[in-house]
């Protein structure tokens, strides 16, 4: 009974991994980046470095809306917090469609002066690449990264299954010279990171989940989209009596010390009115449960605090297990609660899962290079490995580069900054599948490694704020972005240098076993 | 059986599809089939209910797939399909005339 | 301050716990002390050790974060730990057999023949 479920256990493992393996890995490196979405997104904005958070922010903020929104329905102020290092103001005009976004502005959070950002998508392109994909139907997309994910569960579940070995023996790997071969990298990166990983694919099923479970009509569709509770009748315009302007900054002390946090985002309706309504927001979490919109706290006019309506309402103690359950999983999956450290902790775990999926990819195309070399089927995983691998890897580096490379005030800037993304892919395409047996996965991963690793001296001479000052000022959100990218580069750049290693090897038979050789030439074509 | 694939299993091709069509559609439903059982069987509200559906489904799929794998002859998988899906609708309708 | 306590605790456990498997004992032992496989008392021992140490770190942990958050917090924060040991065991072998010889029970977990010769020569 063992050796054939073994078996079938292994055929699944393989079969449904490999077949949507690129596909999960650009999931997985792009939902790896998400963690970092905010320090991309501030990074892509390299005029905005100047801004260091202060203590007057609030202030700056309520002077700046009085002036030039004082009759506005209601103001959104952004305050500078451990995931922002700027101002960001944006309010509602009386008679506004209330879907659409009003008029905006970033501020220097301690000298109040505009800043004119340059556009750009930012860290956004990455977070809804690893769901949405890009140009297609949503549907389509996201249907698609649905199937993905179920593959990834079940290779998991039977990757358990067909080793359940490496569970009772929880250190046993295979440490052959020394050095970590592929297999031996799949192996760790997946049984170490388990718990990641299991979390990690099931929420994403869940947070998907419509797409594949669209029966059972008979219950309201809902659960999926976040912004239904938002009201969307137009109130009309009334002039009505405008009082002079509360002390926010005092405001400000009372909510935080009712919510015993640090308070993120003010939303203020009808500000400078009698019915004034003055929503305190903190982003800090202490538990897993809790609504998407942490604590809120309401004050009115006159500064006591009153109950919170709309989409801000508190959330009933009583939540029944089932959508505690599902709360916890999306919260989870976001990682909304993590403060530097443990975001840095499941960048670290999202790496490793990456590196399963890749290194999952190139065990297939190993195992049968001996048998299968020129055939259509092995050629063509080998192609689609290299450049969905190492190439999307270079895409995304050069989607940074352009970034800062790109003229700040040119039009279209933004498309053209994933445009070259899609570019810089497919030419890795077409390398990839005109040098497969000439070392394009070594060319590939040296020069996105490179990319990587020299985006942290890119940031040093393009940006207002050299990365001295960074360390002064304090600017983790930026020096999080140099890392990662230094540990990514790190990454490719040591996996390139062993495919060297390894081709070079080849070139002196005399030191390894016959077997090897055709591994490593697998490996190195 | 040709050495296409690199765990071989002990089936030739055709009745690997046949498997995997198996596994697919006859898992699917019955995942469908036992949520919406335990939705019936829970008095949730409507918008949890939703979310219960998920978390079962999603947690019996890969489950009923994997088993439907794991299942040595072909016929006995079939059969094993056909059984616990009727077993299954059989229950739906079963708490449907209670209700 | 807590959560370098709490990662220290679980490298610690993880030490043991990658010890007590008998091939890396052997490959620990080489050129040290004469190899000798790992007894069945040893390995209870190492296993006792490395558990507690888990504890105490998820104790750590809950005590930072909470239950909810410093659980899923520590289940990173011991993949990063354990990444770590498996680092040091495949490319610095030298300072994983350092760390065990002054941190840990190195010199205790010794075989006996050798342990019995130099107390000989001491005597």
């Amino acid at each position: 009974m063992k050796g054939p479920l073994r078996k079938t256990m292994t055929w699944l493992h393989t079969w449904s991994s490999i077949l949507l393996g690129w596909l999960l890995f650009a999931i997985f490196l792009t939902g790896t980046l998400s963690y970092f979405r905010m320090e991309i997104s501030h990074w892509m904005t390299p005029e905005a470095h100047v801004s260091v958070p202060s203590e007057q922010s609030m202030s700056i903020a309520a002077k700046r809306l009085a002036e030039v929104a004082p009759d506005a329905e209601s103001w959104n102020i952004s305050l500078p917090s451990e995931r922002s290092n700027t101002l960001d103001l944006s309010w509602r005009n009386p008679g506004d469609n209330q879907r659409r976004r009003g008029p905006m502005e970033v501020l220097d959070a301690s000298t109040g002066e505009q800043i004119n950002v340059r556009e750009t998508r930012g860290g956004d392109f990455l977070y809804r690449f690893h769901f949405e994909l890009y140009h297609l139907p949503r549907g389509v997309s996201r249907t698609l990264v649905e199937i993905a994910t179920l593959a990834m569960f079940i290779a998991l579940i039977s990757g358990i299954i067909m080793h359940r070995k490496i569970f009772s023996d929880f250190f046993m790997f295979r440490t052959k010279n020394r050095s970590l071969g592929w297999s031996d990298a799949h192996a760790v990166t997946a049984v170490l990171a388990l718990p990641f990983h299991l979390m990690i694919t099931f929420s994403g099923l869940i947070l998907l989940a419509s797409t594949l479970v669209f029966w059972g009509g008979d219950i309201n569709r809902g659960g999926n989209g976040g912004n239904q509770g938002r009201t969307t009748d137009v109130v009309e315009a009334m002039p009505v009596e405008r009082l002079p302007l509360p002390d926010l900054t005092r405001m400000l002390d009372t909510a935080e010390h009712e919510l015993g946090a640090k308070v993120s985002f003010l939303l203020a309706n009808n500000p400078m009115t009698r019915d004034a309504e003055y929503l305190f927001y903190s982003s800090e979490r202490t538990s897993l449960l809790g609504n998407r919109f942490g604590q809120t706290i309401a004050l009115d006019y006159d500064g006591n605090v009153r109950e919170a309506t709309g989409m801000f309402a508190p959330t009933d103690a009583n939540v029944s297990a089932v959508s505690a359950i599902n709360g916890v999983l999306r919260t989870l999956h976001e990682a909304r609660f993590a403060d530097t450290f443990v975001r840095w902790l499941f960048f670290i775990a999202g790496v490793s899962g990456t590196l399963m999926v890749g290194t999952g990819s190139i065990l297939w195309a190993t195992k049968r290079a001996k048998r299968q070399a020129g055939q259509f089927g092995f050629e063509l995983v080998h192609t689609l490995n290299i450049a969905s691998i190492a190439g999307l890897c270079g895409a995304v580096a050069s989607y940074f580069w352009l970034n800062r490379v790109l003229p700040a005030d040119m039009l279209t800037r933004q498309s053209w900054e994933i445009n070259g993304f899609f570019i810089v892919w497919l030419i890795a395409l077409l390398h990839a599948a005109i040098f497969r047996h000439r070392n394009a996965w070594q060319w590939q991963l040296w020069v996105s490694g490179g990319l990587f690793a020299l985006l942290p001296v890119l940031d040093q001479f393009t940006s207002p704020v050299g990365l001295w000052g960074a360390i002064v000022d304090g600017d983790v959100l930026r020096l999080s972005f140099d890392g990662m990218c230094l540990v990514i580069g790190g990454i490719l750049l040591s996996s390139a240098a062993y495919l060297r290693k390894k081709s070079q090897l080849v070139m002196a038979p005399n030191t390894s076993s016959s077997k090897t050789i055709t591994e490593q030439k697998a490996i190195t074509s | 059986m040709s050495n296409w694939m690199h765990g071989r299993l002990p089936w030739p091709r055709l009745l690997v599809v046949a498997r995997v069509v198996i596994a697919l559609v006859g898992g699917y439903s019955l995942a469908a089939i036992l949520s919406m059982v335990a939705a019936k069987y829970s008095n949730l509200e409507v918008r949890e209910l939703r979310s219960l559906i998920y978390l079962v489904f999603f947690l019996l799929y890969p489950i009923a797939i994997i088993w439907l794998f794991s299942i040595n002859s072909h016929r006995k998988a079939l059969l094993t399909t056909l059984i616990a899906n009727a077993c299954a609708w059989m229950s739906l309708y079963a708490l449907d005339g209670l209700s | 301050m807590m959560i370098a306590l709490s990662f220290l605790l679980s490298f610690y456990g993880f030490l043991h716990f990658a010890m007590s498997v008998k091939k890396h004992h052997m490959d620990i032992y080489k050129g040290w002390y004469q190899a000798k496989p790992l007894s069945q008392r040893e390995y209870w021992v190492m296993q006792a050790i490395a558990w507690l140490a888990m504890t105490a770190s998820f104790y750590c942990a809950v005590v930072i974060w909470g239950i909810g958050i410093g659980s899923m917090a520590w289940l990173m924060l011991i993949t990063v730990s354990a990444l770590l040991v498996v680092a040091l065991f495949s490319y610095r072998l030298q300072w994983f057999k350092w760390l065990w010889r002054y941190t840990c029970l190195g010199h205790k977990f010794a075989p006996p023949e050798l342990k019995s010769s130099i107390d000989h020569r001491s005597r």
